[in-house]
């Protein structure tokens, strides 16, 4: 009966996110998705179900793209976080998939973009860019309900060969 | 750049949206701000007989519990969008201890971490009377009510049917279905000074400003609503709605900020949902196509607690030159939550219906279905005899044909198939939307750093309006649209309209234009004026370009020189717009928040945007499995101010119909009476793997009777004809015609 449980004492954490640690102190429920938005103000990873069905919340850990809201924070702790903030370079230019993302109008109110372009450039580091249907096929995880996806998809193609060139 | 009217330009908001620095309403962060939580109904009708909070207050971190005992003081009346107000429903939660549908709220918890919250909300204690509810119009005993004005009768529907010699006549269902954007609702409210602020995702903040300040008893100046960035709304972000205002009594209680992030499971009851409709559409025609008589009626799901119907019978029965038109609209009542609008109320759901009947009636005949489109094409309205402010579908069809390859197709069912034996079918099917207009006010002010600024309270749900409403003022005073700043989704900015029914550009566009030739006249006056760098001159002889006045013997002077002669040093202009034929009281309400409308059909013209859709559908021969491997669309509305953002809006449109055809439906557990599927793992919308190609093309028109900038409505057309050209295009590879959606691979197994 978890919900009959004690108080729960905070629990000590540290996170490393976009190459910076940050310690924390949490409710070992907090979620991942959540330790980013509420605690250290990194909102440009978005939530839209919070159980894993719509790929709002997506980042790479240890360079893999992963669910932030199925993962608890404690359980992040000594991986390798990387959000959308910690896309671009350092002195501030574009990753070439947020670059293309603008270039071929890949959205529309937005609020799936930043899930969408971390899919998007580990759907590239995968390769399982061939051909459009395996784009399509391997950025399914992340739901756009503006519609976007022709674009999302002609986005995906063009970084992925550039990269091939 | 150029930013011009008709230019590509790109997305002004895309580098905030793909860096993830663009807010949204959950993004704001607020010192000292507690979390909420919900507690929803579980029973679908009855009362609530027992509240026990013992177990929610004694979770650690908890500073509040509300429920319907602990609420009443608190709120002023407020009453429902459909009768004036800005309510997404007559009732309103937590106010008394009736339940009207499940997931209804019936608590709301604040504790100091979120998590705490949802513990609390999960041990709330609330025990019902509960009596049996029925949540589908498919139900047994539940009975039709007969929608008095909207009937639209023409001719003698009836004898001219009886007389037909071709005559289809069937009826089309529907299911509910819920918006599902992807951010979720969410709202901050916190109090500083007797002053709110809040944040939350709005169509319409101007009219949230004025339902605040009602309900909390204050001015409205008083309210502040900040939605800068919206997630998606598709219609269920326009109306306030009632977990907001507990969020806002919740604050005012604690003195201090209060956050809710509203669950998806939640999503489907705290706010509202396109209907279930049932259409019945029956055409009589002349054995050459000449259609003769059609009737219409329509059927639609609404609440026990609320009447409000969509059925678009309005807009069925202006599509084709008929003689004789027979209509009539009625609902019937459901304990659920109150439904509302959802991209393309009335269109999408009776289109769906009315434009799967003309392929019926095609194929009856024997004739191509654009053939007989173009056949009863109307030169007039044939409800009012009211000329078209503008109405290129004719050109539609035989743009979008070309682009689909419609010339490839074969007539028969099955006839057209891969090596591999999957059928393949071809449909079309007509688009409308209509274009109405709401008053909308505007401000522009060019500053000496050469920057000009736009701002209105109107919103970019995605669609473009930064953008688009930026070009508009940068087109009159030929300004690059590097120097053009918009500010949009702020009560606190010149009245914007409602974003919904597609009115944003062609209202707050004019509001926009107005203001900006008001800056234009004044510069005019500057630059001509006796210290002016055109003293003297006609003001009548000088263009805007490049950033610059230019003289008829091409004499420039950049905008910034001319703002130097002026006592400032700085210009502004604001312009309150309405439509032509609104009087001056409808439009001061209007602005106030309130909400007047004129068109689509005005004293002197109908005014709608048109499309021709077309699908590809790839049926497998064993599995039944349907693909949508192409769509195409071809749209006339008016002029376009941005053809990339108007492209991507019509093309998610698009996908939106592809969406509704074959996956979208809030299925219902009739013994609970409560929709089923409340998740996007059960709740099936398009993934990128479910669309193929998808073009959206522009056709050119002009309308000079719509409004200032000649643009109609845009945001809502690509989602009409696509679930009728999908289901037209499946029975043209398999001669099974599904007249309900979603179409499934059952209905298939013939
Ligand atoms: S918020 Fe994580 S998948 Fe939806
Ligand atoms: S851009 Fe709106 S959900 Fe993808």
């Amino acid at each position: 009966m978890p919900d009959t449980l004690p108080p729960e004492t905070p629990l000590l954490v540290t996170l490393r996110v976009n190459e910076h640690d940050h310690p924390l102190a949490l409710d070992p429920r907090t979620t991942l998705l959540d330790a980013l938005r509420e605690h250290l103000g990194l909102t440009g990873t978005k939530v839209g179900c919070n159980h894993g069905t719509c790929g709002a919340c997506t980042v790479h850990i240890d360079g893999r793209r992963q669910l932030a809201c199925l993962v608890l924070a404690a359980a992040a702790q000594g991986r390798d976080i990387r959000t959308i903030e910690g896309l671009s370079d350092a002195d501030g230019a574009l990753h070439p998939m947020q670059a293309a993302f603008v270039a071929h109008d890949a959205l529309q109110c937005g609020y799936c973009t930043p899930g969408q372009i971390m899919s998007a450039v580990a759907c590239v580091t995968e390769g399982h860019t061939r051909t459009d249907a395996e784009i399509r096929e391997y950025m399914s995880g992340n739901l756009c309900r503006c519609g976007a996806y022709p674009n999302i998809v002609a986005a995906v193609r063009d970084v992925a060969q550039q990269k091939a060139a | 750049m150029d930013g011009s009217i008709g230019t590509p330009i790109p997305r002004r908001d895309a580098m905030a949206k793909a860096t993830g620095a663009a807010q949204y309403a959950a993004d704001f962060g607020h010192t000292g701000t507690a979390y909420a939580a919900l507690k929803l109904s579980s029973v679908a009708r009855g009362r609530i007989t027992r509240v026990d909070t013992a177990a929610a207050e004694a979770v650690p971190g908890v500073q509040l519990v509300l429920t319907h005992r602990d609420m009443n003081q608190d709120l002023g009346a407020e009453t429902f969008i459909m009768k004036g107000g800005h309510m997404q429903s007559s009732f309103m939660p937590l106010t008394s201890d009736e339940v009207h549908y499940s997931g209804q709220i019936v608590g709301l918890v604040v504790a100091d971490t979120t998590e705490a919250a949802e513990q609390a909300a999960r041990v709330l204690n609330l025990e019902y009377a509960a009596q049996h509810g029925f949540a589908s119009i498919d139900d047994p005993g539940r009975t039709k009510n007969t929608v008095e004005k909207p009937e639209i009768t023409v001719g003698d529907a009836d004898a001219a049917m009886a007389k037909a010699p071709v005559r289809v006549d069937q009826e089309y269902s529907t299911p509910a279905q819920h918006h599902n954007p992807m951010e979720l609702y969410a709202t901050t409210a916190s109090w500083n000074d007797g002053k709110l602020t809040v944040h939350s995702p709005s169509q319409w903040v101007m009219g949230q400003r004025a339902a605040l300040a009602t309900i909390f008893g204050i001015a409205a100046e008083e309210v502040h609503v900040v939605s800068p960035y919206i997630g998606g709304a598709f219609g269920c972000k326009a109306t306030l709605l009632p977990h907001t205002v507990l969020v806002a009594a919740a604050a005012r209680r604690l003195g201090r900020p209060v956050k809710l992030v509203v669950p998806r499971d939640a999503m489907f009851t705290v706010g509202s949902f396109r209907p279930a409709t049932r259409n019945r559409i029956a055409f009589g025609a002349e054995r050459d196509g000449t259609m003769v008589a059609m009737v219409h009626e329509a059927v639609g799901q609404t609440a026990e607690v609320d009447h409000i119907a969509f059925p678009g019978t309005n807009v069925t029965s202006r599509m084709y030159d008929i003689a004789n038109i027979k209509t009539s609209e009625s609902t019937i009542a459901t304990d659920v939550n109150t439904p509302g609008f959802q991209r393309a109320p009335a269109e999408a759901s009776s289109f769906f219906a009315f434009e799967s009947a003309v392929d019926e009636l095609a194929v009856a005949l024997g004739m191509d279905p654009i053939e007989l489109r173009i056949k009863n094409e109307p030169k007039v309205d044939p409800v009012k005899g009211l000329p078209w402010s503008s109405r290129s579908l004719v050109q539609c069809y035989r743009r979008g044909a070309e682009l689909f390859g419609w010339d490839k197709r074969t007539p028969g069912v099955g006839s057209m198939q891969t090596d591999d034996g999957v059928l393949i079918g071809y449909g079309c099917a007509t688009a409308t939307y209509p274009s109405a207009m709401v008053p909308a006010a505007a401000h522009v002010a060019l500053s000496a750093d050469g920057l000009l600024r736009v701002r209105t309270s109107a919103h970019d749900v995605g669609t473009g309006a930064y953008t688009v409403l930026g070009q508009v003022a940068a087109d009159v005073l030929g300004i690059a649209d590097e120097h053009v700043r918009v500010e949009l989704g702020d009560s606190d900015l010149p009245s914007g309209p409602m974003s919904g029914g597609s009115v944003t550009t062609g209202s707050a566009g004019s509001a926009v234009h107005m203001a900006a030739m008001a800056l234009r006249e004044k510069l005019l006056l500057v630059a001509t004026a006796a210290k002016g760098p055109f003293a003297g001159r006609d003001p009548a002889t000088l263009q805007f370009a490049s950033g610059h006045v230019v003289g008829a013997d091409g004499t420039a002077h950049s905008l910034a020189d001319i703002l130097k002669a002026s006592p400032a040093g700085s210009l502004d202009a604001s312009a309150e717009w309405k439509p032509d034929l609104m009087d001056a009281e409808k439009m001061q309400a209007s602005l106030l928040g309130g909400f007047a409308l004129e068109g689509p059909v005005t004293k002197t013209h109908a005014i709608y945007s048109f499309g021709a859709q077309f699908a590809e559908v790839r049926v497998d021969p064993l599995l039944r499995t349907i693909r949508v491997s192409r769509m195409v669309g071809a749209f006339a509305c008016g002029r376009i101010i941005n053809p990339r953002t108007a492209r991507s809006n019509l093309a998610g449109g698009m996908v939106w119909g592809a969406s509704f055809a074959l996956l979208e439906q809030s299925q219902v557990d009739h013994p609970r009476a409560r929709f089923a599927n409340q998740d996007l793992a059960g709740y099936h919308i398009s993934s990128c793997a479910d669309i193929g190609e998808v073009t959206a093309e522009i056709v050119d028109e002009t309308d000079t009777v719509v409004n200032a900038i000649g643009a109609k409505a845009v945001g809502e057309i690509g989602i009409v004809g696509m679930p009728a050209a999908i289901a037209n295009a499946v029975y043209h590879a398999t001669g099974i015609r599904v007249r309900k959606t979603p179409i499934l691979i059952e209905d298939l197994l013939g």
